[in-house]
């Protein structure tokens, strides 16, 4: 499509170029110039038609060009059937292993908790008091824990970083039964207002940030 | 125009405009002008080029790749557009120049049998 329009787009400077030369060459033989214009028009023929002509053979091109390749392709494939047949193959296989893997991940494996199949989810945008709020209220439900996440500042280490925190309330660990490799998990009773500042690192923050502090208990290595 | 009568000119048979150009191109790139001047000076001015009808020809022997063009000056200075035969355009030269030998040979033979 760009190509076409580009040749257009030289074809009439091309016109007006050979008018120009023909105009030229009837002045040499002794015309007078309005003749000689004239008669360059007239040798030159109809102009609307021959650029008409002259994009009708751009005209479908790209069309010819995606035809060509799907010729290609074919011819290829035609060529070597026997990598076609394993390609194909090797496409089915892997389309199938690919939707297994996630139906097994999504529909098929239990979540590794305790009751996995008990467990709900309730997503709202609220706060943490709301959700223990739910928690005492609703009775549906033999346990109950809320999660709050979102982006904050780790200044203990020689440069701040962000992290990303989970503010928990004590149910929720108990409720998936989750245990930390180090130290223990926050209590009922400790999660109120008022109550100590605890907190829990991942794995990897604290092999990355070897400075993490555990001691007192306070800080808590998951 | 030329000093030749109209009456003694041959409008030019479908398709051979492209062999001619070919033709014409084999003695080195020239503009488009210069390629009409070049087919009707060397058949005497017998053959007649509807000079508008020589743009769609170039156009497509372009796109069939058998002549490229670049952007250069002419005599006097002036911008001008060059067409060169490329290696694919000299062998189709050769192919229709056999083609058409073989053609007017053909038609010569049952015009004039007895000779």
């Amino acid at each position: 499509m760009r190509r076409r329009k580009r040749m257009m787009e030289d074809l009439d400077r091309d016109i007006r170029d050979h008018i120009d030369r023909e105009t030229e060459d009837n002045i040499a033989r002794g015309m007078t110039p309005e003749e000689a214009r004239y008669a360059a028009f007239r040798k030159f023929g109809n102009v609307t038609r021959m650029k008409e002509e002259t994009r009708e053979v751009w005209s479908f091109v790209w069309l010819e060009q995606l035809l060509q390749d799907i010729r290609l392709g074919f011819r290829m494939l035609r060529k070597s059937p026997g990598f076609t047949a394993v390609a194909t193959l090797a496409l089915g296989i892997g389309a199938n292993t690919a939707i297994f893997s996630v139906i097994n991940g999504v529909l098929l494996s239990p979540l590794p908790y305790k009751n996995p199949k008990q467990l709900v989810v309730v997503k709202e945008n609220d706060s943490l008091p709301d959700v223990m709020d739910i928690q005492t209220q609703v009775r549906a439900f033999s346990q109950g824990g809320g999660i709050n996440v979102e982006p904050m500042d780790y200044t203990g280490a020689t440069e701040p970083v962000q992290v990303r925190v989970g503010l928990i309330n004590a149910g929720f660990l108990e409720t998936l039964s989750v245990q930390p490799m180090l130290g223990r998990i926050i209590s009922p009773g400790e999660d109120v207002q008022g109550g100590p500042c605890l907190a829990m690192v991942s794995n990897d923050l604290s092999t990355e940030q070897n400075n993490v502090p555990t001691r007192d208990g306070a800080k808590t290595c998951l | 125009m030329s000093t030749k009568e109209r009456a003694d000119r041959i409008e030019l048979l479908q398709g051979t405009l492209d062999l001619l150009i070919l033709r014409t191109l084999l003695l080195g790139p020239a503009h488009g002008h210069a390629i009409a001047k070049a087919i009707e000076f060397n058949s005497d001015d017998v053959l007649q080029v509807e000079q508008g009808s020589l743009y769609p020809a170039l156009h497509r022997l372009i796109k069939r790749g058998w002549i490229s063009f670049e952007a250069g000056t002419s005599e006097n200075n002036r911008r001008a557009k060059f067409y060169r035969l490329t290696p694919k355009g000299r062998r189709q030269l050769a192919a229709e120049t056999s083609k058409w030998d073989k053609l007017a040979a053909a038609i010569a033979r049952i015009l004039r049998p007895a000779e």
